[in-house]
């Protein structure tokens, strides 16, 4: 009989037995570091502007070099004039520096708990038990979500296989976040199709929209344990930017302007209105990319969130208000 | 032929069904029936399902449970009264004692209800006043009276001579020997007396047991059922009669050969059909629970014994789902669940090609059930979950093995079963001393916590089960 190279080497391996003392137990909890790829963007060729780089890096540079000169000769002359100036401007530079130092660890710990998230993401089969503990990690100071942890790790053995375990995840821990991340989109959209409907200006209700739409994205990234200082949260930005766009193209045309326009006779009769649910339903459409982005794990297939009781929502919104 | 008391049985039955139907709308009842080849863990099966029901804590994958609208689930009276109740209390204990041991194996049918109660997912049946309430009826019945089912469909001279092929070859030809012998010294056509039937019946009866209980061989194709415990049928004609080769001129009446073929008809009509009728037609469910662990460690033969076997027992689903009227008049099973048990006995990283073996043999037999309307699944899942899964090195490679205490030892090993293949057709005959999977000893404490006992996949299978009727 023919078998392949796998069973053969399979199969020379014969039963045995190993004394207790030398085994460990399988799947513990691997440390995650970054370094993972990150998943993949749509490839968008851009224009290498190496005179641009060079004027604005340049530019930056003498900034700093300038400021750092003035500073030392403002250190300086405040030293001349007393010992007590000087001291107290030194005290102002260094907490200066000292402050900045600290934005910079936050922002670091903001990128690298995106980055451990994308890590999350983009691991895959490496033994459900440890994989499940290592999203349990994210959320295990939360008192909030303390109860959804220990059940969690309460319920995954290891006798799950990954799939098994990510599934569990799911049900137990994440349903919860993303309910509540829901509502969050919920709110928000509302609120946006509320300000839009009742801004007096266009200028007053896009600045409106957007400062909205930021701190939806940031609630979310935080609901779901990412807290992302400011370039965490560029870079944030970007992912869901892209992720709309390459999730949101096909349905963008059908779903956005057709239930937004055609939504029945509150529409027609206010254009304001009529505006304020097509913001609202971006607004959505941002909050639930925010929320794929975010998430630690894909969303299982057949639930993705969907737009459907955000709409259903806005759509009562001008019987709210008329 | 079909006599007029049969039809009237048959409208007895039919208006039976039409009030158990009317019943089922107002308090939903669901059968399942629980049955398993030789050793397949039946008894821990039942008990680790109704603990787990009953405690609901170690239930992620069952819907209910997971969507927090699982409320509590308590035994209740029995609905027949001419049957065994389960004896879930005292395999319970004897699984949870201090010294654990596995529940002593049962031979005949035995029932337990239990009542779930729970919120309902749908709307509109949220609404209603009264939480629902899912009466389960778990039916636990041996193995061999589901392959005797195949019966029905052979005649005397068909099942003879299959039966005969089957004890020509190992492992089974030393241990028919003495039948095999007996019945070279008769002729099938010679005039019946009651004395050489008895000798030959008895010896063949001795030779199905010798068969069951032989450590090594793993047999599990033993008809007739009823040879290995008859109960109260023991020494009846209808239990005194044995496979026969052809005879060689023409068996008249009064043969030895007419006698017994009789008989095996009457076995048929009065044994095999009425557990047809009285059980495994009342049946909604069916787990159909198989130890390809232990097959697979006794070798090809007990393999190709044991595909023999659920070539038979998926036969017998042959009628499934198949329209309303069948629903009134024949068997009602729409969902077969084969399991493939004792999952702990190897690694985790094992379960999915343990799975896949199973889904093997079955495949062809279920692709005909699933052409009837009924649905078939195969899972490697474990009642009671006895080892943990470790990692060790061997000559520079990681090994998943399995940690547990073996039966008729009292420290912990650790062992490498061997590696399964993910195919039958992956089996040679070469193969044979590639897996050793131990037996392990249901560990201490077990169930302490309260959360039901641990398992391996007990609740997707329940989910397969009966999720859809707590929806």
């Amino acid at each position: 009989m023919s078998k392949d190279p796998e069973t053969r080497e399979a199969s020379g391996l014969l039963p045995r037995e190993f004394a207790p003392e030398q085994a460990r137990p399988a799947d513990l909890p691997a440390e995650i570091e970054g370094g993972v790829p990150a998943p993949v963007e749509p490839a968008v060729p851009r224009a290498r502007r190496w005179g641009l780089r060079l004027f604005f890096g340049s530019a930056a540079a003498l900034v700093v070099a300038s400021l750092g000169f003035d500073t030392a000769a403002l250190l300086g002359r405040a030293w001349a004039v007393s010992p007590w100036l000087g001291g107290a401007v030194g005290a102002l530079v260094i907490g200066l520096l000292l402050g900045l130092i600290g934005l910079a660890a936050g922002e670091m710990a903001g990128l690298r708990r995106l980055e451990r998230v994308e890590a999350l993401r983009a691991r895959d089969g490496e033994g459900g038990k440890a994989h499940a503990a290592a999203i349990a990690g994210l959320y295990r100071e939360r008192p909030d979500l303390r109860a959804a942890v220990d059940a969690l790790q309460r319920q995954v053995t290891d006798a799950h296989d990954e799939a098994e375990a990510m599934a569990l995840v799911d049900r137990i821990l994440m349903n919860r976040i993303d309910a509540r991340a829901y509502e969050l989109v919920l709110r928000a959209a509302r609120d946006t199709a509320l300000a839009t409907a009742v801004s007096p200006s266009a200028l007053l209700d896009a600045a409106l929209v957007v400062w909205r739409n930021l701190r939806l994205v940031r609630e979310i990234a935080t609901l779901y344990g990412i807290r992302p200082g400011w370039v965490g949260g560029v870079r944030l930005l970007r992912r869901i930017t892209a992720h709309l766009a390459v999730a949101g193209v096909a349905d963008t045309g059908s779903d956005l302007v057709v239930e937004g326009l055609g939504s029945g006779l509150a529409a027609a009769v206010s254009a304001r209105l009529g505006q304020g649910m097509v913001n609202g339903l971006l607004t959505a459409r941002i909050g639930l990319s925010a929320m794929q982005v975010c998430r630690p794990l894909p969303f299982p297939a057949g639930a993705r969130p969907s737009l459907g009781k955000i709409r259903r929502a806005l759509r009562s919104i001008p019987n709210q208000i008329l | 032929m079909a006599g007029l008391g049969d039809w009237a049985d048959a409208g007895r039955d039919a208006l039976g069904r039409i009030g158990e139907a009317a019943r089922g709308l107002l308090a939903p009842e669901l059968r399942l029936g629980v049955t398993g080849l030789r050793r397949s863990g039946k008894t821990v099966f039942v008990t680790s399902v109704l603990d787990n029901l009953l405690k609901a804590g170690r239930l992620p994958f069952l819907d209910a449970v997971a969507e927090g609208r699982y409320r509590a689930a308590q035994l209740r009276p029995q609905p027949d009264w001419a049957v065994p109740r389960f004896a879930y209390e005292r395999h319970l204990a004897a699984l949870t004692a201090a010294e654990p041991d596995w529940p002593a194996a049962t031979s005949a049918v035995s029932e337990i209800r239990l009542a779930v109660r729970f919120e309902s997912g749908s709307m509109i049946r949220r609404n209603l006043p009264a939480a629902p309430t899912l009466t389960l009826d778990i039916v636990d019945y041996p193995g061999e009276w589901l392959i005797d089912l195949g019966l029905l469909d052979q005649d005397f001279e068909t099942w003879s001579r299959t039966t005969l092929d089957l004890a020509a070859r190992e492992p089974r030809r030393s241990l028919a020997a003495e039948w095999v012998a007996a019945l070279a010294g008769t002729d099938p056509a010679a005039p019946f007396s009651e004395g050489e039937g008895r000798r030959l019946g008895d010896l063949y009866a001795s030779y199905l047991r010798a068969c069951r209980d032989a450590p090594t061989a793993h047999l599990s194709l033993l008809q007739p059922g009823r040879f290995l415990e008859p109960g109260e049928l023991e020494g009846s004609p209808m239990l005194t009669f044995c496979p026969l080769p052809a005879a060689a001129g023409r068996a008249g009446r009064g043969s030895l050969h007419a006698t017994f073929s009789a008989r095996f008809e009457a076995y048929k009509r009065k044994v095999v059909q009425v557990f047809f009728a009285e059980h495994f037609r009342r049946l909604d469910r069916q787990v159909v629970l198989v130890d390809l662990l232990g097959a697979l460690n006794a070798g090809p033969a007990a393999l190709d014994d044991m595909r023999a076997a659920l070539d038979q027992i998926l036969g017998a689903f042959r009628h499934g789902r198949a329209g309303w009227l069948a629903r009134l008049t024949g068997g009602r099973i729409d969902r077969v669940l084969f399991a493939a048990t004792k999952a702990d006995h190897v690694a985790s990283n094992q379960h999915g090609n343990l799975k896949s073996l199973l889904a093997g043999f079955v495949a062809e037999r279920a692709r005909a059930v699933r052409f009837q309307g009924a649905e078939v699944e195969c899972m490697a899942l474990a009642a009671v979950k006895c080892t943990e899964t470790v990692t060790t090195e061997h000559d520079g490679r990681q090994l998943y093995c399995v940690q547990g205490i073996p039966l008729g030892r009292d420290r912990p090993t650790v062992l490498f079963p061997g590696e399964l293949p993910d195919h039958p057709g992956r089996i040679g005959p070469d193969d044979l001393g590639r897996f050793s999977f131990l037996s392990f000893r249901p560990p201490p404490g077990l169930g302490r916590d309260g959360r039901g006992l641990p398992n391996i996949r007990l609740d997707t299978a329940l989910q397969y089960l009966i999720g859809d009727r707590l929806a």
